[in-house]
């Protein structure tokens, strides 16, 4: 089995490919087709597991090209939401039932009024999607299904959240398909990485294209993991345009709840990452001598017009690309140009030393992280690791990892309703009352039938966590009729088994 | 400034049995709803941890050898009345919710949060000095106001107890307290537990005149309350001035709770409490606590009802606070008219309280 890992980056694109514990890579410049152009060189993907990790949807939300979305909302009794959005008739309660329907001349008269993409809320629709699927039936219509977002498919309480959730999804969602649908002339079947550091089945991402946020710090932090074995340290990944920072708490990025994006509140979950806009084309400006926190173009070494911080190493010794143009380059703005970029270069080592915080260690990956690591320990006074591959570490990551699901359930006896991930089914009677034990298992079981079904291998879903349990008894005039059970279960991100092996 | 919510999983602890009406769910649902609304995180709500109370703050209410009682049922498992059982390890879940009473008040007069609302249970206010009764061990609003008083934290304290039921733990307590204003709206007390809070009782001794009971009849809704505040409550409380407002939010007053037959609806407790808000913004700097009393209709009921609370303590909207429109029917069903007859308690409450009171004459 081969493994292949393609990582979009700022600058660049890179693939590796693993067999049998050899890592092969390539770079190539970034173009709008180089992920199809990096399977071409690959070749034969139909022997290999290919894991794609791209920032395309965050860029996409950055650079505000996500369209302008109509918010269909179903606020239900309680407090007002209309400045999220076009309030209309329907309401799923805190049980998980409908409580008032939806009115379909309503809906159609709000969806005449047509933005470029949709997104569909209700308060609970993660407890009962049925009402958001009728409007999706209507909306079909008026929209394309992949500019169409349900807040069902987003697990989570917080109707705020789960709104701009879905705004954000709606926005993104056309691109991850048009992404899709070129990957898959080349590779039929082929996974994104997620920013929470595991892998998903393409068809599973486009459902939720926001699972794709930040996977590009999260493929950095498993492929410093792999390629050093280390499983505790501050990854720092110095790229093209950033330098992003990521824990690695038990060979496992840290993860955070409910992240902030693009000044949405959300309930997107992933690794818990910082960055600074520091980069080795980050270009210097000259006249405040200060290291520019953007990217104008390549390096000076790289055949580029603005000298960059790539170009200042290549003054004090190093040899990335064609130094001698950036030697030349910097000879014409300064006599005494080595110390001119030493200065700057120190200016840059304390940008991201200071937003490194205490770590005892620090593992440097990305394309300067060779550079820099030695600097930046020194002014940290910790250890640093540079694994051989850092600068193809992402990709790296991307190859490796491993099926990871999170499964939300909540089992309603007395209702006989049980939902996993916003999807309802129906459960037998005699289930009214289970024992922790048994709730746990029948969503461990879940989690991993559906993780393997995925094609996952046995020895990758043995180890599901419990992130969450609360059960109750609902009661009736002093008789117990059923029992609601939460549970939250989790396939963790890791290194796939069948890598090691 | 903030509004505080006292709350934690500790609340979820106490059980009487598995099937008593006095239960977790009466705030599982709530929370569900809290955190749905995104209130839980609203920059005008704070969340705050409780503590137990001590043993020398439950005795300024209870005596030593009702305590010494309870806590000897609570470590084998005991009977207080038809009701209220003592199942293992009630005492520490007491404790918890009269220690989260003090914190929502403390949490007020430090000048934390502007007001707060306790979440609590086990609830209080049929606890009296020497006993337990109707679900209650510990009196949590007594025990907050008596202690605040101690403390010289504050002087004179108006209690809004709007609970179904008649809150006699604490009017028992008070009975003989000029300090502390009572006033109780409950269902009338011929056909409802615990039978007692007729227009009569109005104190002891130099307490005379500042207990009052408005007892309202099966069906009364919105109307009766809106009367009853208007009427009675508002002018007695801008006449008696207190430095602290209380309020023992009972949410059993509700039209789909199982154990009652009122037939409020949540936008008419969300009105109250603005109506209170607006009460302790003028009288006393926004001081202001609910603490969670009664309220069984966990499912149509409370998590709206809560939210409306809330919302109306931190004014935010409330405007679109009601009940799913399913329950409609169960609301026509359970109203009746008896606002005429809620006139007369009003006329008749005056009479006799116009001796104590310049607003009546
Ligand atoms: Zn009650």
């Amino acid at each position: 089995m081969k493994f292949i890992g393609i990582d979009v980056g700022g600058t660049n694109t890179d693939a590796v490919k693993i067999e049998d514990g050899i890592i092969d890579y390539f770079k190539i410049p970034n173009e709008w087709d180089s992920i199809i152009e990096a399977l071409k060189k690959l070749g034969d993907a139909k022997t290999s597991r290919t894991v794609v990790s791209s920032s395309l949807s965050l860029n996409l939300l950055y650079e505000e090209k996500g369209g302008e979305t109509k918010t269909l909302i179903m606020a239900g009794p309680g407090l007002n939401f209309s400045n999220f959005g076009t309030n209309i008739e329907g309401c799923i309660n805190h049980r998980g039932d409908i409580v008032e329907d939806i009115v379909v001349e309503e809906v159609v008269g709000k969806l005449l009024d047509k933005k470029d993409n949709l997104a569909v809320v209700g308060k609970f629709s993660n407890r009962n999607p049925s009402l958001e699927e009728k409007i999706l039936n209507i909306a079909l219509n008026y929209y394309d299904s992949t500019n169409i977002a349900l807040g069902s498919d987003i697990q989570g309480l917080s109707f705020p959240r789960r709104i701009n959730t879905t705004i954000l999804s709606a926005k993104v969602k056309r691109s991850i398909v048009d992404l899709t649908k070129a990957i898959e002339n080349y590779s039929s079947s082929f996974y994104y990485f997620k920013g929470d550091g595991g892998i998903v089945p393409h068809n599973l991402a486009i459902k939720n294209p926001l699972d794709l946020v930040n996977s590009s710090p999260a493929t950095a932090a498993l492929g410093a993991y792999y390629l050093t074995g280390e499983k505790n340290g501050l990854v720092i990944d110095i790229g093209g345009t950033t330098t992003d920072f990521i824990e690695l708490v038990d060979g496992k990025p840290k993860l955070v709840e409910n992240i902030e994006l693009c000044g949405y509140k959300t309930l997107i979950r992933s690794v818990d990452t910082w960055v600074v806009p520091i980069g080795g084309d980050s270009y210097i400006d000259f006249s405040s001598n200060s290291i520019g926190l953007k990217r104008k173009g390549n390096a000076v070494a790289f055949k580029g017009e603005y000298i960059t911080l790539t170009d200042l190493l290549n003054c004090i010794g190093e040899k990335i690309g064609d130094y001698n143009r950036s030697i030349s380059a910097m000879k014409m703005i300064s006599n005494n140009y080595r110390n001119l970029a030493e200065s700057l270069v120190e200016k840059a080592i304390d940008l991201i030393s200071k937003k490194s915080g205490n770590p005892s260690k620090i593992i440097c990956t990305g394309y300067l992280g060779k550079y820099l690591a030695p600097m930046i320990s020194e002014r940290l006074n910790c250890s640093y690791i540079v694994p051989k591959f850092a600068e193809v570490a992402n990709a790296i990551g991307a190859a490796v990892s491993r099926i990871s699901l999170m499964l939300y359930q909540r089992i309603d006896t007395e209702r006989g309703r049980i939902i996993w991930n916003g999807t309802v089914e129906r459960i037998k009677d005699d289930a009214r009352s289970l024992s922790r034990e048994e709730i746990i298992d029948i969503a461990k079981n879940k989690v991993r039938s559906l993780a393997l079904r995925y094609g996952a291998v046995e020895e990758d879903v043995k180890d599901v966590d419990l992130l969450y349990f609360n059960s109750y008894n609902i009661i009736r005039g002093w008789y117990k009729s059923g029992q609601i059970s939460d549970c939250i279960v989790q396939i963790n991100p890791g290194i796939s088994s069948e890598v090691k092996s | 400034m903030k509004t505080g919510i006292v709350y934690h999983d500790y609340y979820l602890k106490h059980e009487q049995g598995p099937t008593h009406p006095e239960r977790r769910e009466r705030l599982e649902y709530t929370i569900d709803q809290l955190r749905e609304e995104g209130i839980l995180e609203d920059p005008k709500i704070e969340i705050i941890n409780p503590r137990r109370a001590t043993l020398e703050e439950i005795l300024s209410v209870h005596t030593t050898r009702y305590i010494e009682r309870l806590k000897s049922m609570s470590e084998k498992g005991g009977i207080i009345d038809l009701d209220t059982s003592v199942p293992v390890g009630s005492y520490d879940s007491a404790i918890w919710s009269a220690g989260g009473a003090l914190t929502a008040a403390e949490k007020v007069f430090n000048g934390s949060v502007k007001n707060s609302f306790a979440l609590i249970r086990p609830p209080g206010h049929h606890a009296k000095p020497d006993n337990g009764a109707g679900f209650c061990y510990l009196n949590n609003m007594a025990i907050m106001i008596k202690n605040m008083i101690k403390r010289r934290t504050i002087k004179r304290a108006a209690i809004l107890d709007w609970d179904a039921h008649h809150g006699d733990g604490t009017q028992a307590i008070f009975y003989d307290d000029p300090n502390v204003l009572y006033i109780s709206i409950h269902q009338d007390g011929r056909t409802l537990y615990p039978g007692s809070g007729f227009i009569d009782e109005i104190g002891v001794g130099e307490g005379k005149g500042y207990n009052i009971c408005i007892p309202v009849l099966p069906g009364a809704s919105d109307d009766v309350y809106r009367l009853a505040l208007d009427e009675i409550y508002i002018p007695l409380v801008e006449e008696f001035r207190p430095d602290f407002i209380a309020i023992s939010a009972g949410q059993d007053n509700h039209f789909t709770d199982p154990l009652t037959n009122l037939a409020l609806t949540s936008r008419g407790y969300a009105e109250m409490m603005k109506d209170a808000v607006i009460l302790s913004d003028k009288l006393c700097k926004g001081r202001l606590v609910a603490l969670l009393e009664g309220g069984y209709g966990v499912e149509g009921g409370l998590p709206y009802v809560n939210l409306g609370i809330i919302a109306a303590m931190a004014d935010i909207d409330i405007t679109n606070i009601r009940e799913p429109k399913i329950y409609e029917e169960v609301l026509r069903r359970r109203r009746r008219d008896v606002l005429d007859s809620a006139k007369e308690t009003v006329r008749g409450l005056k009479r006799i309280l116009k001796d104590y009171w310049s607003c009546f004459r």
